[in-house]
């Protein structure tokens, strides 16, 4: 320890001298003996999927997060019955199988997530990937690991603005924290929304620095995903706690900080953004009058909001959408430092006029996020010509795979 | 030392993680007292923290006490396979000073500017001992370039002696981050000590 520190240390010593300790309160003991609150267990099982074109078996992960408590073992029947109930529930929902369907998988260990009051959530689970296990095999061809959710998944994307002098950027410097709300046809996979954030601030020039994507989590439960960026010479470190409220809401805590910048509180902010709008958060950094930008869209799977009629692609009366503007994903910097490899799955709705939307992130990579983060955002530029119906052009659901490998 | 020999292992120092996780579980359990050791045994190293946080010494039992208690509100939430409890408590130590330092900058920083004036250091109270004002008045001096997120990083590895790993998983920062901050305040205190002589 150092002198300053020695000083500090004897300086503290005397001020602790004069302070009361508190005394426990006469109740202490019926505040600490309450129970744990009892826990629902859910199991889990075997989902096909025509698209990924094999079959998906939640299996066991021996992976433990608060509240969420996942425990090894085969599961009652009883649980593995509800289990493929919210399974298909939520198949249904995301209309990703025109009949889905769950079987029980004898050799898997099961996986087990507990569901507190907020079901359907099936939490985070490993998928390994037996691509011919449909068709009836006992021996998984191909095993892969792969982290899927239910949960919301979280886009978001790092951008450095330099601000010319109108009025909006230098009323931006002066302040540490604004919210820009971008409009509904900038949502997701609409518009060029490096663009539109570059309006909506009145920048000069905007630079996007690699995204990411993430799921669910929440303060309580130390779910907050943790991250950095590089701003030029410093890191930036970022926080961002998201999970969906009421009413196809999320709420959105960011906090950003970096040892280059003179008040460690850089950032720190609470939002609420709708289902697949997108929110941005600002602040000026102190090197050069540049802006750091950060925007966060839920990819949520809330069943909220009514998007019409969405078809599967059976193959006979709707066609398929055909890929016309493909734009490769630009593999991390991070991602490939880690040498992070892997497949993202990913499930979009193609609209009639060819855009993406409502991109729903539904595997990673355990660690992905970066991986992820660039997937989503080259598929937000992605283009089609529309699926078809009857020859009429209809909106579909697509599952995407982007597979990240470095030689 | 025989007396503190005699001292039921309830009473062992916040220290000793062993008997700190067996106090834990105790508490867990309902055994009577083993709740009031672990809250008595923590209020100290907690009120050392709080006040290298910033937080003022007339304060710092108060914030002391909302955090134990809301620690133990909150009892079946701790999981003591991921963490230790006393790292748990300075987790919700620190969340708490933030809020009360930031509750109080803003509303510092409203009510000057409504008044027209600059902000200025809140009046001591008369009754305050001699020494106790010169010892605040000393560390602030020795802190006073710290912004915010690098005192907490100071005081939770110099001060209360937590790892950089630990403080990194309380601040949200990388590790690297905090070895920075360190590095940073260590300098501007050196300074600050060379100035004020």
């Amino acid at each position: 320890m150092n002198a300053p520190d020695k000083l500090a240390g004897r300086l503290i010593d005397s001020l602790v001298e004069g302070v009361s300790v508190p005394p426990p309160p006469s109740d202490l003991v019926s505040r600490s003996g309450r129970r744990p609150a009892k826990r629902r267990l859910l199991a889990v099982a075997l989902l096909a999927t025509g698209t990924v074109g094999g079959a998906l078996v939640l299996e066991s992960m021996g992976w433990r997060a608060p509240e969420r408590v996942a425990t090894r073992g085969a599961p009652a029947q009883a649980d593995r019955e509800a289990a493929s109930r919210v399974i298909v529930e939520h198949l249904r929902v995301h209309r990703r199988l025109v009949e889905p369907r769950v079987a029980e998988v004898p050799r898997a260990d099961a996986v087990v997530v507990s569901a507190g009051d907020g079901l359907p959530v099936m939490g985070q689970a490993r998928l390994e990937i037996f691509s011919e296990a449909w068709a009836g095999e006992e021996e998984p061809v191909k095993h892969e690991s792969l982290y899927a959710s239910a949960l919301p998944s979280y886009h978001i994307r790092i951008l450095r603005a330099r601000m010319n002098s109108d009025p909006a950027g230098s009323a931006l410097i002066g302040s540490h924290e604004f919210v820009i709300p971008l409009a509904e046809r900038e949502r997701w996979g609409r518009a060029d929304q490096t663009a539109a954030l570059r309006d909506a601030l009145g920048a000069a020039e905007i630079e996007s620095l690699p995204g990411l994507v993430v799921l669910s989590g929440s303060e309580k439960d130390g779910g907050a995903h943790r991250f950095e960026t590089a701003m030029g010479e410093d890191i930036v470190d970022l926080a961002l706690v998201a999970d969906p409220i009421e009413g196809g809401w999320h709420r959105v805590r960011l906090t950003a900080a970096g040892p280059g910048l003179p008040d460690g509180d850089l950032l720190d902010t609470e939002l609420r953004v709708a289902d697949g709008a997108t929110v941005a958060v600002a602040a000026p950094l102190y090197d050069g009058g540049d802006t750091l930008v950060i925007s966060v869209t839920p990819l949520g799977v809330t069943q909220h909001q009514d998007f019409g009629e969405v078809f599967a692609i059976d193959g006979t009366s709707v066609t398929p959408p055909n890929l016309v503007e493909k734009y490769s994903p630009v593999y991390p910097r991070k991602a490939r430092d880690e040498r992070m490899t892997g497949k993202v799955i990913m499930e979009v709705v193609v609209r009639k006029d060819g855009t993406p939307d409502r991109l729903v992130v539904i595997g990673m990579p355990e660690r992905g996020e970066w991986l992820a983060g660039a997937a989503a955002e080259a598929v937000s530029k992605w283009r089609w010509e529309p699926a078809k119906r009857d020859g009429e052009p209809v909106d579909v659901y697509l599952t995407l795979i982007v597979d990240f490998q470095l030689k | 030392l025989e007396s503190a020999a005699l001292l039921p292992a309830l009473f062992a120092p916040e220290d000793s993680g062993l008997d700190q996780a067996g106090l834990v579980e105790q508490a867990r359990r309902g055994a009577p007292g083993a709740a009031e050791a672990l809250w008595r045994s923590q209020s100290r190293p907690l009120i050392r923290t709080a006040i290298a946080l910033g937080v003022r010494p007339e304060d710092a039992e108060d914030v002391v006490q909302e955090s134990l208690l809301h620690a133990f509100s909150q009892f079946d939430r701790f999981d003591s396979t991921r963490s230790p409890f006393s790292l748990w408590l300075h987790r919700i130590l620190v969340g708490r000073c933030s809020n009360r330092r930031r509750a109080a900058r803003r509303f510092m920083t409203a009510v000057a500017r409504l008044a027209g004036v600059e902000r200025r250091d809140p009046p001591i109270a008369p009754d305050q001992a001699m020494e106790r004002r010169e010892a605040t008045r000393a560390l602030e001096a020795l802190v006073k370039d710290l912004p915010p997120r690098r005192r907490a990083v100071w005081a939770l590895t110099q001060i209360s002696g937590l790892s950089t790993a630990e403080v990194a998983g309380i601040l949200g920062m990388t590790e690297a981050t905090v070895r920075s901050h360190l590095r940073h305040a260590a300098e501007s205190m050196r300074r600050a000590m060379e100035v004020s002589g």
